[in-house]
């Protein structure tokens, strides 16, 4: 008796642990983004114009109430992914594009159009982010689609190196630490300058040097030569500006082992 | 082996020990030993404090030691309901049946540990060397240490003293995986006065720890949506430089009545440098190793932390006073690069952000004030902060805060049955007055003023109280119960807070609104001893009307790195579960402890769980301990642990899969001639099987970021004592 007693009191003083409570519904369901439509198509890569207006069409639906749309553009050259794709960097892009922007929703669906207008001194590949929240707090997936903006504008630079080489970086060995460029470039509205500069892995400058172009639509620089000062990392620009202020650019690293 | 079952107020760290011949007497004082140890068997599980009715855990310098983990927070958590929330390696603060932070105190002398603990990634100043043996107090002790100990306290126990005229302590650590390297020197000097009247000693401890970029078994991360590789899993600008020094000086006088004196002086300094993944919009070239593992590069948070305390105690008649002064100065300065986005702060510079606090604190207390059959304690305390702010980004303004509280406590034992009665009152009160800020940022190229934070006051008063019993209704049955009325004031991050948390990866709003967090908790304790087994249980039951927690808001941050917005919110809130844990002697040298511990709440405004809340946890660990000769000692020991999955979440909150995890550790100890000197060499090592899994309470668990992998830490350490 005296046992059960104790016994009694230990599974008493457990039991009075438990929480019994009747969960009513609660809305944790996400709502999502069915559709990213950019110029009227749907699809992870799109090509869009520099200077253009991009039309998005967002489709969006939630079980209960939807909340806030959020958009934002962002440069994707620098290798990040969004859970997919390669995230492999080819060349920087030219120029700056960021937006941002957040609408309110309401309702079980809702489509949002809106308008973005490209600017028109970029290239390069850039992100559209979609993220969407319900009246619950509940957030969507998000989806991401591929802007790769085409800019024929920009002067098109050619570059043509010795020593030649397909791999990233190039190689080069320290015995002869020497580069040579040779540089065309094209612009409908005529070249007025080239700019050539190579830093090393901590940023400090090794090599610059200026051209004037002369507003020539098609510009060759001839034979540039650098030769670098030590075993290293180093990066390689090559800038050229148009007569209307337009720029492109080239990069390429090189690494002298 | 037997088990001694009885009253051990000696169990001071040998403080009897050594002053036996000269303040016998005075010395089993309860104000020097605030909580006497019902000791039931050598092993944690069977210590608690017979005369109070909260549960506590006493972990000796044994068990901490050969519990070591890469930080304070997580040597704890081989407790019962006790975790530690991550931020990476080595940064982390301890979780108390789910609670952390603002509702878990760490007190050093009756002093409260004050720094930046609001952020959830701000790990505890305080290293593990200078750090003799802790007291875990579970549940609500908010009577003793105020509305910020509602989840429980951690009690930093005064190193133990010296059994001869000196010691010295020499520890050298050396780990793989984050290549962390640490040195720690110790050495404490004691003097007697003539005729034994007063005993007093200076310690001195320091120590340098230094770590490098760690390592992961990941292959790549995400964060604000993007996906970026880590190359070899190792996490860029993780290093972490750290230093640390405790000094004191103690006087024990007990000629005719007992007097206490010290003063103590503790340094910590962290430079830590951080995932620049984390800071700002994520970008390839910030997370790409720079070749040096060792280097804190940009971003970082470099964290200083000083605490001065002078605390005196003395008897006179039967009536003890106790006094407690502290200065404690918290500095931590985030460093980083100015973010790019559509909003851009105009100020140059790269201080990101600056957290200056600077924190004052008093206590007072008369106790053993006896009334018939009654024992009473009254107390006064209080608190004065100063915190400013620096750097182009924003978190918590300039403020001030004044807090004071009064209690009374109370104490009575038993009539029928061996224990005590306790129970007390306490009013507290406490006021902010915050300043506003104005910052010029740019919108998109067209400057912008923008107004995180308008000057405001605010106060807050509320009465708390609490009784229970603590009851040995047989020799081998001890209850405890304890119910209790909570208070806690909101802090100034959870009414101020408004920005991009680099720490948690969000957009954190406080609420000016936000009112006292008022609660009823209940908890429950017994313990069964046996010949050669003790058992113990430890259920608890909390109800809270207005719970403050961050909770996920349907509005995005207008900030460029800033998702989903996160405000702080007042829901209710039940919370129940308990501990359960069973320890056997096998042999003399050999015995086993195995543990479950589980925690279920319920938010009943979004009849949703709390976010961050502990899975369900099995704990299984055997040590073995071979004694070869009087010099010789071998011990062995390790500890499985499996977590449940964590389904049960929050909204938005991730959840976790299952995972085991073994823990392991051996150490040697050699015994000079005479016991003047020893030396032990240790090795220790966690998650062995090397497993990959998803902590989730770990703030990198959002980053889609695995745990660390098998750590082993190698260890030598040599002690040296003088003439008794």
């Amino acid at each position: 008796m005296k046992n059960a007693k104790k016994w009694g009191r230990l599974v008493l003083m457990a039991g009075s642990g438990l929480v019994y409570g009747c969960q009513p519904e609660t809305d944790t369901t996400r709502p999502e983004i069915t559709s990213v439509t950019v110029d009227g198509l749907i699809g992870e890569n799109h090509l869009v114009h520099a200077g253009e207006a991009m039309q998005v069409s967002l489709d969006l639906r939630d079980n209960e109430n939807l909340r806030q749309v959020k958009i934002n553009v962002h440069p994707a050259d620098d290798g990040h992914t969004h859970g997919s794709g390669s995230g492999a960097v080819t060349q920087p892009n030219v120029g700056t594009w960021t937006y941002s922007n957040i609408i309110d929703l309401e309702g079980t669906h809702a489509i949002t159009q809106l308008s973005l207008n490209v600017p028109v001194n970029i290239a390069g590949e850039w992100h559209l982010e979609v993220m969407a929240i319900d009246a619950s707090g509940n957030e969507a997936i998000e989806k991401v689609v591929n802007l790769e903006v085409d800019n024929p504008a920009l002067p098109v630079i050619s570059v043509i190196t010795n020593p030649t080489s397909n791999t990233e970086p190039l190689m080069i060995l320290a015995s002869n630490p020497v580069l040579s460029l040779n540089v065309a470039v094209t612009d409908a509205s005529g070249v007025d300058s080239l700019f050539v500069q190579t830093t090393n892995a901590v940023d400090e400058v090794v090599f610059s040097q200026s051209l004037d172009a002369t507003d020539a639509v098609e510009f060759t620089s001839g034979n540039i030569e650098m030769t670098f000062p030590s075993v290293g990392l180093y990066n390689v620009q090559v800038r050229a500006l148009d007569v209307n202020g337009f720029e492109n650019l080239w990069v390429r690293q090189v690494e002298v082992q | 082996m037997k088990k001694i079952l009885g009253i051990c107020c000696s169990l001071w760290w040998g403080q009897l020990d050594a002053q036996n011949s000269d303040t016998t007497g005075v010395l089993d004082s309860d104000s020097l030993h605030p909580l006497e140890h019902l000791v039931i068997s050598d092993s944690w599980i069977g210590t608690t404090d017979r005369k109070s009715s909260i549960d506590v855990t006493l972990i000796n310098p044994e068990d901490w030691r050969s519990n070591r983990a890469l930080s304070f927070a997580q040597s704890l958590t081989f407790l019962p309901g006790v975790s530690a929330q991550n931020t990476g390696v080595g940064i982390a603060r301890p979780v108390i049946r789910g609670m952390s932070g603002q509702r878990i105190v760490v007190i050093e002398r009756n002093v409260k540990q004050e720094g930046q603990q609001w952020g959830s990634d701000h790990g505890l100043e305080l290293d593990m060397f200078t750090v003799d043996a802790v007291e875990v107090l579970k549940g609500a002790v908010g009577l003793m240490y105020g509305g910020d100990a509602i989840g429980g306290a951690i009690r930093i126990l005064s190193p133990r003293w010296s059994t001869g005229k000196w010691d010295s302590r020499l520890q050298v650590l050396g780990s793989d995986n984050n290549q962390e390297r640490s040195i720690g020197f110790s050495h404490q000097q004691k003097w007697k006065g003539k005729k034994g009247g007063y005993v007093q000693r200076v310690f001195v401890a320091i120590q340098t720890k230094k770590s490098s970029d760690y390592r992961l078994p990941a292959d790549s991360f995400t964060y604000l949506n993007r996906t970026l590789p880590l190359n070899q899993g190792v996490l860029n600008n993780t290093a972490i430089d750290e230093q640390s020094a405790l000094c004191l000086w103690e006087m024990i006088h007990g000629y005719r009545q007992l007097h206490h004196l010290t003063f103590q002086y503790r340094w910590f300094d962290q430079n830590s440098g951080l995932f620049p993944g984390l800071v700002g919009i994520p970008t390839l070239a910030s997370v790409t190793s720079d070749g040096n593992f060792r280097n804190i590069g940009m971003p970082n948070a470099h964290v200083n932390h000083h605490k001065w305390i002078l605390q005196a105690e003395g008897r006179w008649g039967n009536v003890s006073h106790a006094l407690e002064l502290a200065l404690q100065i918290n500095n931590r300065i985030e460093k980083s690069i100015p973010h790019q986005g559509p909003y851009q702060i105009l100020d140059g510079g790269d201080e990101a952000l600056s957290l200056d606090l600077r924190d004052v604190q008093g206590r007072y207390t008369v106790s053993h004030i006896h009334w018939e059959a009654s024992q009473f304690e009254v107390g006064t305390s209080f608190q004065k902060q100063w915190n400013s702010r620096g750097g182009f980004e924003f978190l918590i303004p300039d403020f001030q805060k004044n807090a004071t509280g009064t209690w009374v406590i109370w104490n009575r034992p038993l009539i029928k049955h061996s224990g005590q009665w306790n129970g007390g009152m306490r009013w507290d009160y406490a006021s902010y007055q915050m300043k506003g800020l104005s910052q010029w940022i740019s919108n998109n190229g067209a400057d912008m003023l923008w107004q995180p934070a308008i000057g405001v006051n605010k106060m807050f008063q509320g009465i708390s109280g609490s009784v229970g019993q603590s009851i040995s209704t047989s020799n081998d049955w001890h209850w405890k119960w304890h119910v209790g009325r909570t208070l806690r004031v909101p802090q100034a991050s959870e009414l101020f807070v408004n920005g991009v948390h680099h720490g948690t990866f969000r957009h954190e709003q406080g609420d000016q609104n936000l009112t006292t967090e008022r609660g009823w908790q209940w908890d429950g304790m017994a313990i069964k001893t046996h010949q050669d087994w003790v058992m113990k249980c430890s259920p608890f039951v909390q109800y809270y009307n207005s719970y403050i927690y961050l909770s996920p808001q349907a509005t995005f941050s207008y900030l460029p790195d800033g998702g989903q917005l996160y405000a702080y919110v007042q829901h209710p809130v039940w919370m129940a579960g308990g501990e359960c844990s069973l320890d056997k002697h096998w042999l003399p040298q050999l015995h086993s402890d195995v543990s479950v511990e589980y925690i279920y709440n319920y938010n009943t405004a979004t009849t949703l769980p709390l976010p961050f809340t502990p899975p369900l946890q099995l704990k299984w660990g055997s040590t073995y301990t071979h004694q070869w000769s009087s010099r010789w000692e071998w011990n062995c020991q390790f500890q499985v642990r499996y977590v449940a999955a964590k389904n049960r979440v929050d909204r938005n909150e991730q959840s976790t899969t299952d995972y085991s995890l073994l823990h392991g550790g051996m150490s040697l100890e050699y015994h000079g001639k005479d016991e003047r000197w020893s030396c032990l060499w240790t090795l220790n090592a966690r998650n062995l099987t090397n497993v990959k899994y998803m902590n989730n309470l770990s703030n990198y668990r959002v980053l889609q970021l695995p745990e660390q992998g098998r750590w082993i830490q190698i260890g030598i350490e040599f002690k040296w004592h003088g003439q008794k």
